[in-house]
């Protein structure tokens, strides 16, 4: 799948697992295209619930296309998606949010890519540029966290039906 | 031999064909201050900086325009327009302020809160950038008389909100539907996704 001249790749490797695409999209904001999203999942999946409600090994890649996208503006997009995906409780995820954002706040730039994992026996665990930044454990942040794309209020409605074609 | 190149160049020159490009533009203006989207002024202006969205921004065109007038007043107090560079959505502009005549009386209406400000008219006054080789008016109407040749609208499946697809295609659409216009007006308020196609009289 090709976005903006930009090619998800069809697998990706979490751990020993091999992870196939399940759909991709952009998310465009302020007018413009920000970055190309793909689901990764073991399995082939149409549901949005059925995908963050799943204990399985999964994992999101973010590819930066927009020089605009910078660290502020990053933080404050998951504060807002965290708020949707959690129906407003997303203070029970403070110390969690505070970690994933950690992993924002070097300078972005266009080109980076953020691989945001989740393995059951590690919990969420965040890639940029295939160099580990942080390591998030617990299944119920996992589900919050994957809900900023898939829950019923999402970053982004087509990338959201783009990462469940399936 | 000179002489006879130089009558040549002449007679090439006065014979050929003018052709007017209908690029003159009366560019919208918003909370007094004037909006250029693929448009530059047309009177001399000095750059005053940047201005960026902010992560929460609007995702309709004309409370986006807003908003970054706003951002733009957390840094600037005074400055005549905003414009919107291409490539960046309506995330990224220069504010730009007009040169001053220092014998003219201020227009800018800083009294009442409710009083709507006032744009001088030559502040408004644009030249527009072509785009794919077609006269596009977007927050601008063109200066030079015309007819309205029909209306276009971009096809529901068309999903993008990315502004450079929005304008490529507004465009396609209408060259399809009229092959021999002259400009594309796009309508205010439809997020680019309506247009009057016109032909300069």
């Amino acid at each position: 799948m090709t976005f903006d001249d930009v090619t998800m790749p069809a697998e990706y490797k979490l751990n020993e697992q091999s992870l196939k695409l399940n759909g991709a999209g952009v998310r465009e904001k302020f007018f413009l295209d920000l970055y190309i999203g793909g689901l990764y999942l073991q399995s082939p999946s149409t549901s949005a619930d059925g995908v963050i409600k799943a204990d399985k090994p999964m994992s999101i890649k973010l590819h930066i296309i927009s020089g605009l996208i910078d660290s502020d503006k990053m933080i404050d997009a998951i504060d807002d998606g965290m708020d949707k995906a959690t129906k407003g409780n997303s203070s029970q995820f403070s110390n969690e949010i505070i970690a994933f954002k950690k992993a924002f706040e070097e300078e972005i730039q266009v080109g980076d890519i953020y691989d945001i994992t989740y393995d059951p026996s590690k919990g969420t665990v965040i890639y940029k540029n295939t160099k580990l930044t942080t390591t998030i454990p617990g299944f119920d942040f996992k589900q919050a966290l994957f809900g900023i794309w898939l829950c019923d209020d999402p970053a982004d409605e087509d990338l959201k039906e783009g990462m469940l074609k399936g | 031999m000179k002489t006879i190149n130089l009558l040549s160049v002449l007679f090439i020159l006065t014979t050929l064909p003018v052709f007017a490009q209908h690029d003159a533009g009366t560019a919208h203006d918003k909370e007094g201050v004037v909006v250029f989207l693929e448009s530059m002024p047309a009177n001399q202006y000095r750059h005053l900086g940047t201005v960026q969205c902010s992560a929460v921004s609007p995702d309709k065109i004309e409370p986006m325009i807003s908003h970054m007038i706003k951002q733009a007043r957390k840094t600037h107090e005074e400055f005549d327009a905003l414009i919107f560079r291409s490539n960046k959505g309506l995330c990224k502009a220069d504010i730009v302020q007009y040169f001053r005549d220092p014998k003219a009386k201020r227009s800018r209406s800083r009294g009442r809160s409710d009083e709507v400000p006032t744009v001088k008219p030559e502040y408004k006054m644009s030249k527009l950038r072509m785009r794919k080789g077609t006269n596009l008016f977007i927050q601008n109407n063109p200066t030079d008389p015309y007819t309205l040749l029909g209306k276009v609208e971009i096809p529901t499946k068309f999903k993008s909100s990315n502004l450079e697809s929005l304008m490529d295609e507004i465009v396609r659409v209408a060259n399809e539907a009229y092959p021999d216009n002259d400009a594309v007006v796009v309508v205010g308020g439809t997020n680019v996704r309506k247009a009057n196609i016109i032909k300069f009289k």
